[in-house]
């Protein structure tokens, strides 16, 4: 095909020199095939047809040289000769046409022709994988300009060609078994960033990789009046209660709208040719750094133990396209971000991706939050604002994207939740970090009989031989789906009517620190929660798959931010929401009495 | 200039692929299947030959004990027709599926089928597969099933152990195994090369072979030499070894391989081929495959039981007590079995239960219960509150569900227990007893002991595999229904104080998420992946759990304390290991296991249940209580209650159980106060 299409632009443009170059300046790359192959079935019939398959790359080799053409040079009369490379074997000149001596070529490696081949490593997907199985892989091979195209932690749909070649029994011997190896050349690379996750829906389409049937099926959702409190009821359906807290995971797992026109340019070199999350080739730009606004939204669960934290946690992880699940007590630094490793096949130093880094465009949930340590909580804060993570080791130095959001729960320090203290105070994290969560969640666990009552029955309820779980009205899968095509998909805009709601309603929290308290007021509000409502917004939006946020979101944005900010914020001496015990970890009441006391004290 | 041209595949012709003529597959009747007649197929190599009916036969339990089992033994028997054929044999083998690769592909669909492969001379490799018809298999490691006591192994495999056989080597001749052919043996390959999934370690020469990693029967295996370099050893002990098992799809269909999965345990029939020619053939002794990690333990012949030192980690002393014995097959190469036919073991315990001649009423049921809280209790001091919590956390076993306890692994009915005893010496001379009884009742059961320093060297790492990598060999990768101890174990001189690294937390994370929601995190390189882990876990600590929040016992459904009492009325079980006595306790345990998912079907114990829960939540308001009752409360004393129905064999809980699992739960509260 590269041959044909050649000819015919040789035709359209005679002046096109077709020997200037040595690597092929037209090449021609089929992909979106029909079919979509898996690797536990690849049938032998396959061998030496053009397939495609969907995998995550766990490894690339360093940069291969290979052989083209050969020059060889007669050591008697330096006549020299130049050999094409034929399916991977070089025939060697016996005889000099010129002194007719016999075998006396010697390879000239300095004038030989080399391209450019990689080594990669194809992996399934944990999506893809059957329970109780491990996953399997295969190599793939990229050559000339799809070098240096892929990173580890990709997810990949490639187009190839599927080779099989005999094993030698030793590479010096020219016995083979009747055994081969198989690999791909590959075509094309096409990034499936987030979406890679859309399996099992029968045929795919160019449309968020759905098909048509199943996109209606979510229009119909989304139409439905009641479509939000069937998400909430299909959310974790054997957690008991806990509504609100519901209502803001979701609004995190359909998440914001992200104000980022760069491409994924920042770990590629500025002059490669990259396949960017379109799946388009492009050349990337130097690194710039445009406007960057976070679309995902944070979110922290504070309260006593046993309360479900961990199980809503450990569900959001699997409902979540890219999720991951880690513990803060088991994580360090490294493990969050990346590390670097020798690889034990190839011997270099690669870096081996951390959970932030590997829930990029996803959701990371992170149990045990406050027994992290101040090494990796301090990772924490570049990675949730930024939405990058920087690794410098080992002569290695990268930034990675970490455009995550974070899910994350905390126990109180004394165990129980104290009431006679503030959040920072029973949790003892930093108030820089608390600060960028935009939902701080305080789930406490008060005995009350009608609600103990309620919560046995529904305990009790699970344990018959046919649980009493409500079986919610929105399948697993079609939930999970539903999620990933909003996120790729819906891209709300904010109408002027959210617009005016949201700004009276921040001015409305504003107002509140200074009308509770005459003279110098509380800050009951900052710019940060601002944004915080534009997100949650955006989700709401996102939920009922509208291109444009309405007055309702808007409204029931602050109403979710005011029901978490309400118990996380308020200041237990006071009984005010006071924002700066999260932003600055003292309330406005504390500062005011050290000051006075300062005051006091210079006075003496 | 750079011109990309990008096509849909609609707009490309479709590429015309030759596609081969499947042969049919061999459908057809055998008159008489027998096992004479598919000895004959395979000594003549004529393996395609053996029909659908012949097949069959292999599920046949008189058929199976005709066939010679796979062991180390196996290689060395006198009996020339087997190790002369240069075909293969049929052989049965038993084991647990620890590792599987990438698929393979074959020349020569059928006439290959059964065999590793064949050599090709001067093969063009260019046009290679041109006009060949190539077959896929699945390569899947089977090993011997880790710390299988004496007693399982003969009901499993129905080999009697003959460890008197180990030391008798004068019949040994290398040059007869499997294939006559004695070659010059090209030594630098490795099991991995052999095979097709090694295109990455395939050029580089730094990978060199490993010795695989044995452990001793019933001995247990030394992890304190587990590290990251051993990847590419497996597992196995002086009787058995590991095997690479290719098992095979329809042919008919194109379909992958039909398999089983990872750490189940599988009986495979299959075609044996061990290539002499790439084997390494110096013959390991005893003493250096003691070295290789295991820490092997003299048999007692007297009373039949294997004793255990101490310390595993030193055994240096034991090794004079060693015979020098060849490591059969070679260890630079992995036997390979051509799977026919295999069976999988989804329940080890119908196999242990022997049916008494009168169908056994409750009574019976209450006096084994009984005999096996007394046997415990007599090890565990006299306590019988802890007995019976240990014989509940024996009897556990996981019930598939709905995930009813929510993010929970979807088991149910599962149990860790949590022993807090007074100080180590006395976890010393309790882990001793309890691993010496528990050892003869148990199917299998491993000692894990755990301290910072062997967390921080990452010796109870969960299972790692990256690329085609081998699984690491890994202590937490087990099968279904294993009995782990966890012992606390006195630090290393010199290195108690030290922190626990982030490899330790690892480490941690793993065993805790076994003991709370039965699942391994086992590592595939950039992601980790959740493996069940239904095993009957026992913690053996000074920590009480409330001093230390954070600890790993915390982690377990049952915590109590030690209590030892002189109590001149407690029954004292003096034949603990009489034969008959042990065959009636592990009659008992197996019979319970076996009576499945136990329901909740009467409202009565609902409702009292309900009750329960909001009468107890209901003393705690107002109190500033270290304990309340929470959720989680609910959770376990429905399980007690479950395991207590499971312990009278009864299929459903009664509020007798309910009561009984309430006294049980506030006496172990109790002995932590």
């Amino acid at each position: 095909m590269d041959l044909v299409l050649k000819r015919e632009y040789a035709i359209l443009h005679p002046d096109f020199e077709e020997e200037t170059s040595t690597s092929n300046p037209i090449q021609v790359r089929p992909h979106n095939l029909r079919a979509l192959s898996h690797m536990r079935q690849l049938d032998p019939l396959k061998i030496d047809t053009l397939i495609s398959l969907r995998g995550m790359i766990v490894r690339t080799s360093p940069l291969i040289p290979d052989l083209k053409i050969g020059a060889f040079r007669c050591t008697i009369c330096h006549h020299l000769i130049e050999t094409l490379i034929d399916h991977g074997h070089i025939a060697e000149p016996t005889l000099c046409p010129n002194c007719n001596t016999k075998r006396s070529y010697r390879l000239l490696h300095n004038r030989c022709t080399f391209a450019n081949k990689q080594m990669i490593r194809l992996q399934e997907t944990p999506d893809e994988i059957p329970p109780g199985e491990t996953p399997i892989g295969i190599v793939l091979f990229g050559y000339d300009d799809l070098v240096e195209s892929v990173r580890p932690g990709d997810r990949m749909e490639i187009t190839g060609v599927l080779r099989a070649m005999p094993r030698r029994v030793h590479p010096r011997i020219s016995k083979c078994k009747s055994v081969f190896k198989t690999y791909l050349d590959v075509i094309y690379f096409q990034n499936l960033g987030a979406s890679g996750q859309k399996e099992g829906l029968g045929k795919r389409t160019d449309d968020g990789g759905f098909s048509e049937e199943r996109i209606r099926e979510m229009k119909a959702l989304s139409r439905m009046p009641d479509v939000y409190e069937r998400l909430v009821e299909a959310l974790a359906p054997s957690i008991w209660e806990l509504e609100d807290v519901k209502k803001g995971v979701l609004c995190m797992l359909f998440g914001g709208r992200n104000n980022d026109t760069v491409p994924a340019t920042l770990n590629t070199p500025t002059t490669t040719t990259i396949t960017d999350d379109e799946g388009e080739l492009t050349t990337a730009p130097p690194v710039k750094r445009a406007f960057h606004k976070r679309g995902d939204i944070n979110i922290l669960l504070c309260g006593d133990p046993g309360t479900s934290k961990s199980q809503l946690l450990s569900y959001v992880h699997k409902l979540s396209p890219r999720g991951v699940y880690t513990s803060g007590k088991g994580s360090s630094a490294v493990g969050l971000t990346a590390s670097v490793v020798r690889d034990p096949e190839t011997r270099e130093l690669v870096l081996e991706s951390g959970a932030l880094v590997l829930s990029d465009k996803g959701i990371c949930c992170i149990d045990e939050f406050d027994k992290m340590s101040e090494g990796t909580r301090a990772i924490l804060h570049e990675a949730m604002e930024q939405h990058t993570v920087s690794v410098a080791k080992a002569g290695i130095l990268a930034s990675l994207h970490a455009r995550t959001s974070i899910l994350a729960s905390a126990n109180p320090i004394d165990s129980r939740y104290n009431p006679r203290k503030t959040v920072v105070e029973n949790i003892q994290l930093p108030p820089t970090l608390l600060s960028r969560f935009d939902l701080i969640y305080l789930i406490l666990d008060h005995p009350n009989i009608e609600r103990d009552r309620r919560l046995a029955n529904h305990l009790v309820g699970l344990y018959y031989e046919t649980p009493t779980v409500v079986t919610p009205r929105i399948p697993q899968i079609l939930l999970k789906d539903y999620i990933a095509y909003a996120r790729d998909t819906i891209v709300p805009e904010l109408s002027d009517l959210a617009t005016q709601t949201l700004i009276s309603g921040y001015l409305e929290m504003r107002r509140l620190g200074h009308s509770q308290r005459s003279g110098t007021g509380t800050i009951s509000a900052t710019p940060r929660q601002l944004e915080s409502l534009i997100r949650l917004s955006e989700g709401l939006a996102k939920m009922r798959l509208s291109t444009e946020v309405t007055r309702s979101d808007a409204h029931e944005a602050l109403r979710l931010m005011k029901v978490a900010t309400q118990a996380a914020a308020t200041d237990p001496r006071t009984g005010r929401i006071d924002m700066d015990m999260i932003a600055t970890g003292r309330a406005q009441v504390e500062r005011q009495s050290r000051e006075g006391l300062n005051t006091a004290l210079k006075e003496l | 200039v750079f011109i990309m041209a990008c096509f849909s595949e609609d707009s490309l012709a479709a590429k015309h692929v030759e596609v081969p003529h499947r042969q049919s597959v061999n459908q057809s009747m055998s008159p008489n299947p027998s096992i004479e007649s598919i000895l004959e197929k395979v000594k003549a190599g004529n393996f395609n030959a053996i029909t659908v009916d012949e097949i069959s036969l292999f599920q046949k339990e008189s058929f199976k004990q005709s066939v010679p089992f796979l062991d180390n033994h196996f290689w060395r028997q006198s009996d020339k027709e087997v190790k002369n054929n240069t075909k293969g044999s049929l052989v049965r083998y038993v084991g647990m599926v620890y590792d599987m690769h990438d698929p393979e592909y074959y020349e020569g669909k059928y006439a290959n089928k059964y065999r590793d492969y064949d050599y090709c001379y001067n093969m063009d490799e260019t046009n290679a597969v041109v006009d060949k018809e190539l077959g896929m298999r699945l390569p899947i490691v089977i090993v011997p099933i880790p710390e299988i006591s004496d007693w399982s192994r003969s009901e499993m495999v129905g080999v009697k152990m003959e460890p008197e056989s180990l030391g008798n080597s004068e019949n040994l001749s290398f040059a007869t195994i499997g294939d006559n052919n004695e070659k010059k043996r090209s030594s630098s390959l490795n099991m991995n090369e052999q095979d097709q999934n090694s295109n990455f370690s395939n050029d580089n020469p730094s990978i060199r072979r490993q010795r695989p990693r044995h452990n001793s029967k019933g001995a247990k295996i030394d992890y304190s030499n587990t590290n990251q370099s051993s990847r590419a050893s497996f597992p196995s002990s002086l009787l058995d070894c590991s095997v690479l098992a290719k098992f095979y799809g329809a042919d008919n269909a194109a379909e992958p391989p039909r398999h089983p999965k990872i750490n189940e345990l599988v009986e495979i029939f299959g075609i044996t081929h061990n290539d002499p020619t790439e084997a390494e053939f110096q013959p390991v002794k005893a003493k250096e495959l003691a070295n290789i990690s295991a820490n092997i333990v003299p048999v007692d012949n007297d009373n039949n039981t294997t004793s255990h030192d101490d310390n595993v980690f030193s055994f240096d002393e034991f090794q004079s007590c060693l015979p020098d014995v060849p490591a059969l097959p070679p260890p630079s190469v992995m036997p390979r079995v051509h799977v026919i036919h295999f069976n999988p073991i989804k329940s080890r315990d119908s196999l242990f239960v022997k049916e008494p001649s009168s169908i056994p009423n409750e009574s019976d049921y209450t006096d084994d219960r009984l005999f096996c809280i007394n046997a415990f209790s007599s090890i565990l001091e006299n306590d019988k509150v802890a007995g019976e919590a240990l014989l509940l956390a024996l009897l556990s076993t996981g019930e598939p569900s709905k995930a009813i306890v929510p993010g929970g692994s979807g088991l149910l009915g599962t149990t860790s227990l949590n022993l807090s005893i007074e100080n180590k010496e006395k976890i010393k001379v309790i882990g001793k007893g309890l691993k010496k009884y528990l050892g003869q009742i148990e199917p299998n059961l491993v000692t894990l002991p755990f301290s910072k320093t062997l967390l921080n060297d990452g010796n109870l790492l969960p299972p790692t595999k990256q690329g085609n990598e081998s699984c690491s060999n890994s202590p937490l990768q087990l099968p279904r229904g294993s009995t782990v101890i966890l012992e606390q174990s006195s630090p290393t001189p010199g290195r108690g104080t030290e922190k626990i690294n982030p490899t330790g937390q690892k480490s941690v994370s793993a065993i805790q998420s076994m003991m709370k929601c039965n699942a391994i995190p086992y590592h595939f390189g950039l992601y980790d992946l959740d493996f069940e882990a239904d095993y009957r876990c026992v913690v053996l600590t000074t920590i009480l759990p409330l001093d230390k929040p954070s600890n790993i016992a915390n982690s377990c459904m049952m915590t109590m304390r030690i209590l030892s009492t002189h109590d001149s009325s407690a029954t004292q079980v003096h034949n603990l290991f009489e034969s008959h006595t042990l065959q009636k306790v592990r009659n008992y345990l197996s019979k319970c296991r076996l009576v499945g998912s136990i329901a909740l079907s009467d409202r009565q114990v609902c409702n009292s249940a309900e009750a329960e829960f909001v009468k107890r939540r209901k003393s705690h308001v107002g109190a500033t209580s270290v304990n309340p009752v929470e959720e989680e409360d609910l959770h376990r004393w429905f399980t007690l209650a479950r395991l207590e129905a499971r312990s009278r064999a009864c299929p459903f809980v009664t509020v007798q159980d309910w009561n009984r699992a309430l006294l049980l739960d506030d006496a172990m509260k109790g002995s932590l106060k």
